[in-house]
């Protein structure tokens, strides 16, 4: 089975949230520009290592007892909002790397050691659950994910990935 | 000792348990794990194997038990004492089973997701990780 969803394809979740003709215009603008750096090279590859690693969590893991100790499938709807929450990482970041856990929710992780680490797992319901270790901090929680990245999540992805 | 011999009934903290990684995307580029290997659910414990008293090939040979019962691949297992669990609140405690007389059960898990998450990459980050031997390296009795 091949996952026929480009990033290009799904709303890009860049918003102003606006209504009025000048905000319609910066969104237009927006994803214009993210359009123009997702087909540059080095933008797109790293997007098109997440999608390749999203393909390969689905063949693999889409079966009951994927690991072993009875890990249910991952989620369809799981991998479509991971899908979607993959379109909206910051460009010019280092890719994730791309997994499962055993309940069938997507993760996400950032990793630079042991101690400057994040995890984010996307559910079937599109909740972000995060879990982070930075230092002797430790920081966890769920946000919702409504079209972007909620701040608390991307704060963790910068401190993580572009410390 | 081999895998029938009875350890003692109460994991010592310095003791090394084992959980062995059936999945190959649990273990990093860098040879490292995923804080993804150590999550038990569905069930409510995390299934391991203790070292003591079992020599290397009887470690593994366990190992290659639990994957050819599952029709899996065994990629390595992940080495944690028993103070690192013990450090975050969990509890570890012997459960014999028919076959693995050294297994155990590390239990007390928080039930929320985001702790739970955060105590496996706590425990991923003490974690050792040894890859399955080779059948050329494979250890001798």
């Amino acid at each position: 089975m091949t996952i026929d969803i480009a990033f290009t394809t799904v709303p890009a979740g860049i918003s102003t949230g606006g209504t009025s003709e000048s905000a319609r215009f910066v969104d237009q603008e927006a994803k214009k520009l993210r359009d123009q750096l997702l087909k540059s090279f080095s933008f797109g590859a790293i997007l098109n290592s997440v999608q390749n690693e999203l393909q390969e969590v689905m063949e693999q893991c889409s079966s009951a007892n994927w690991d072993g100790y009875m890990a249910e499938p991952v989620k369809w709807e799981a991998l479509l909002d991971a899908f979607r929450f993959a379109q909206v990482i910051p460009l010019g970041l280092s890719a994730p790397s791309i997994g499962a856990e055993p309940d069938g929710d997507v993760t996400f992780e950032w990793h630079a050691g042991p101690r400057r680490t994040l995890s984010v797992s996307v559910d079937d319901r599109g909740n972000p659950h995060y879990s982070a270790l930075l230092g002797p901090n430790r920081s966890y929680g769920t946000e919702a994910f409504v079209g972007f990245i909620p701040k608390r999540i991307l704060d963790l992805i910068y401190q993580v990935a572009a410390g | 000792m081999n895998s029938h011999t009875v350890p003692p009934s109460t994991v010592a903290d310095d003791e090394v348990l084992a959980r062995f990684i059936l999945h190959k995307r649990y273990i990093r580029n860098d040879g490292t794990l995923k804080p993804d290997s150590f999550i038990p659910h569905p069930h409510p414990d995390l299934s391991v194997t203790r070292h003591i008293g079992l020599e290397e090939s009887s470690i593994w040979a366990i190992g290659e038990g639990v994957a050819i019962q599952q029709s899996k691949t065994l990629y390595g297992r992940g080495d944690v004492l028993a103070s690192d669990f013990r450090s975050l609140k969990l509890r570890v405690d012997a459960d014999p089973i028919p076959g693995n007389a050294h297994h155990a059960n590390v239990t007390n898990w928080p039930q929320d997701k985001p702790a739970q998450k955060m105590y496996a990459q706590e425990i991923a980050a003490v974690a050792s990780f040894v890859s399955r031997p080779s059948a050329e390296n494979w250890p001798a009795n």
